[in-house]
């Protein structure tokens, strides 16, 4: 989406990591809501596709870092494994957004986002046995506290970001990415 | 209009609230180096009184300063029971399958506990003797050298202080939105996955065009007055850090120094 | 009796503890088909007590009686007020999100019970109530309309719940002069038929030309209530007589102080021309 100005770009930006902050609270009343669906992933996935890789990468690192600081979820102490795997969202998510050009919107969406969710689980789960808790971490841990335990998220995620990404399209707030087709 | 958020920031007067905010992100970091870098007994001591002195320092009541350990306590369990379990060793105390219990599992658990207690408590000593805003402004000026390898370090300050402006809107927004499609019959308890994930369209969907909308409308804003990059904006000038800022800086670090030369 | 409100108190509290009163002991009754208008400043606690009528909040203290039942008592179904209370919320064209124009107005008839048919026959009607040709809007999408179109798919979404009562909030805020009067003899026709409106706004010709009674807030308090014109010539006596004020009333006072004194009932538009007419034709001050 090469329309978009280099100052909307940063607005936008700016929006998704607002609404990190917000959506964990907003859904924070709703049982189950905030673990089965990690709301903070959308808007940094957003930020990754609408704007491209290096504002993906920012949103990732700066929605659960004012996140922890304003609301303190996540605690301090699990934010650094968070935000290893937020910009990984972020930022892979923008890169195969610019590289994969199938023609088709949805293609192009689904193909970018299971990329993303697999490289960020991957990047974290590496950055959480090398650095985090060196040593103590294994594969089957991986496994369970990344695919396991969120794959309802997973689901909602690959529904819930391309009927967004739709969404802004028909409201002309973003540029449509095929206008011929449309 | 409601006003942002304070966090956990408990208003106080004392030695750690007047510290500059650079001077304890920094503080910070160095310290969890040292309860990281821990790999003694004696080790585990001298950060265990380190942390014991700064909850005094704080004058916080100690409910609120260990707080966010109580509310994770469950976690704590599991992340013990895991390195329990499957870390394994010498000298097999009991097996079940691919779970063993081994002396060297023990000890790695209570470690990790320990590492994630100490350091909660930490992060947690932060906030609550800080705004939040003052913590952005300080990140801002931590990450200023980032701009020698090509980081837009003043169009970051600026994207994160827009964002802290909007989530007072977006809160008040987010809320109204939820309540308009509860009151004309959304349901969110739905059992079943796929209709989970249908439900919680009707509320993301307008939560996300309503904040692109405001985004778009400052964009276009900003853009009429000529706005283009960061370089052209006036700086403010940050006040410097005093004695006491670079003396707890001193400390810290020495903590993390001796932690050096005591691990075996 | 509609609505019945007791000792209605909210308070809530902001960061750093402060504690925000948004309304104060608030007691009145609402009768079936009633037109009511809710006036006052902003920040007044118009809008709070519409979502506690709602039942999207509950109360510090005080009763809301819906149709005779306490709406926050234990065991009271809420989903039933749902039925019976419809909301449009301030710019309720921000809660639209669906891919067509029937689906978003089709949603909160999700769980009514009603067949396949029937729904699409209330979405017909909701849309065709608010002016729209269905079959031509059907299928189009919610946010690629202009704004007041979408005002109105997201009014049908409320509609066609068929609520026995409708909340508004502010709803003719931003429409051009146009669009405000077609909406408001759209309320005024769906209230004769039957339908109890209660309606929260700043503009004063319009709640002085449709509501029957007037509620008026300050500072969380309510102030006056009663038939809307008597409301209004009691506002104009208060000291603060820029307080909700007709442009017809602040005619009458100007008209007043170059010596040509009107009755003090004026208050529309209308009661403006026929006191005029009166006084011109020589007739007799009333």
């Amino acid at each position: 989406m090469s329309k978009l100005s280099s100052v909307k770009r940063s607005i936008i930006t700016a929006a998704c990591i607002g609404l990190c902050v917000v959506l964990p609270m907003a859904f924070h009343a709703i049982p189950n809501a905030g673990t089965l669906f990690s709301p903070m992933h959308i808007p940094v996935l957003l930020a990754g596709l609408i704007c491209g890789w290096s504002f993906g990468l920012l949103c990732g690192l700066a929605g659960p870092l004012l996140s922890a600081l304003i609301t303190g979820m996540p605690p301090l102490a699990y934010l650094p494994s968070m935000l290893v795997e937020l910009a990984a969202y972020g930022l892979v998510c923008g890169l195969m957004f610019e590289l994969v050009r199938t023609e088709k919107l949805y293609a192009d969406l689904y193909i970018s986002l299971v990329v993303a969710l697999l490289a960020g689980r991957i990047v974290a789960g590496i950055a959480k046995a090398l650095l985090f808790s060196a040593g103590s971490y294994s594969l089957a841990a991986w496994t369970t506290s990344y695919f396991v335990l969120t794959w309802p998220a997973i689901v909602i995620q690959l529904a819930l970001v391309p009927a967004i990404v739709a969404a802004l399209m028909k409201a002309k707030l973003i540029p449509e990415r095929y206008p011929a087709a449309a | 209009m409601r006003s942002l958020p304070t966090g956990q920031y408990i208003p106080g007067h004392s030695f750690l609230h007047r510290l500059d905010a650079r001077a304890k992100i920094l503080c910070l970091f160095i310290l969890m180096a040292a309860v990281i870098g821990a790999a003694s007994l004696w080790g585990y001591a001298l950060v265990l009184v380190a942390i014991a002195l700064l909850v005094l320092l704080s004058r916080l009541p100690l409910r609120s300063a260990v707080a966010p350990v109580r509310g994770v306590y469950w976690f704590l369990l599991v992340i013990f029971l895991m390195n329990t379990l499957f870390f394994g060793g010498e000298d097999v105390l009991a097996s079940w399958g691919i779970f063993q219990i081994a002396p060297a599992g023990i000890k790695q658990g209570f470690r990790v506990v320990g590492n994630v207690v100490l350091i909660l408590i930490l992060g947690n000593l932060l906030t609550m003797t800080t705004l939040p805003t003052q913590v952005t402004t300080a990140l801002a000026s931590l990450i200023k050298p980032l701009k020698f390898i090509g980081v837009p370090t003043e169009d970051v300050a600026l994207i994160i202080s827009i964002a802290l402006h909007f989530i007072p809107t977006f809160m008040e927004e987010t809320e109204l939105i939820k309540m308009a499609q509860i009151a004309r019959g959304a349901r969110f308890e739905s059992r079943k996955l796929s209709e989970r994930a249908a439900s919680f369209i009707p509320l993301v969907v307008p939560v996300f065009i309503s904040a692109f909308r405001r985004a778009d409308a400052l964009a276009l804003a900003m853009e009429a007055r000529g706005y283009r990059n960061a370089k052209n904006r006036t700086k403010r000038e940050k006040a410097p850090l005093v004695a006491g800022d670079y003396c707890a800086l001193m400390v810290c670090a020495l903590i993390c120094l001796v932690q050096i030369f005591l691990r075996p | 009796m509609a609505i019945k409100i007791e000792n209605l108190s909210y308070s809530y509290l902001q960061p750093f503890g402060e504690k925000v009163e948004a309304l104060k002991n608030v007691s009145c009754s609402i009768a079936d088909g009633d037109f009511v208008g809710i006036m006052g400043h902003t920040g007044c606690g118009k809008t709070t007590l519409l979502q506690l009528l709602a039942g999207l909040r509950a109360p510090t203290s005080g009763q809301i009686y819906v149709n005779g039942e306490e709406i926050n008592a234990k065991g009271y179904d809420k989903s039933s007020l749902r039925q019976t209370v419809g909301v449009v919320f301030q710019n309720p064209e921000y809660q639209l999100f669906a891919t067509t124009v029937e689906k978003d107005v089709a949603f909160g008839l999700k769980h009514s019970g009603l067949s396949r048919q029937e729904v699409t026959a209330r979405v017909q009607w909701a849309l065709e109530t608010m002016g729209f040709d269905f079959a031509k809007i059907r299928s189009q999408s919610p946010l690629a309309l202009s704004g007041g179109e979408k005002r109105r798919v997201a009014i049908a979404g409320v509609l066609a719940r068929k609520p026995e009562i409708l909340l508004f909030d502010e709803p003719i805020a931003g429409l051009d002069p146009y669009g405000r009067e077609n909406f408001l003899r759209f309320v005024g026709e769906i209230n004769q038929a039957g339908t109890t409106v209660l309606m929260v706004s700043h503009n004063m010709e319009a709640l002085a030309e449709y509501t029957k009674h007037l509620l008026v807030l300050e500072q969380g308090r309510l102030i006056d209530s009663g038939p809307t014109r008597e409301v209004f010539v009691r506002l104009k006596q208060r000291k603060n007589g820029a307080f909700g004020q007709t442009k017809a009333q602040k005619i009458a006072t100007l008209l007043a102080e170059v010596k040509l004194p009107l009755s003090s009932g004026v208050v529309t538009y209308a009661d403006l021309l026929s006191a005029l007419k009166q006084e011109l034709t020589g007739g007799g001050r009333g």
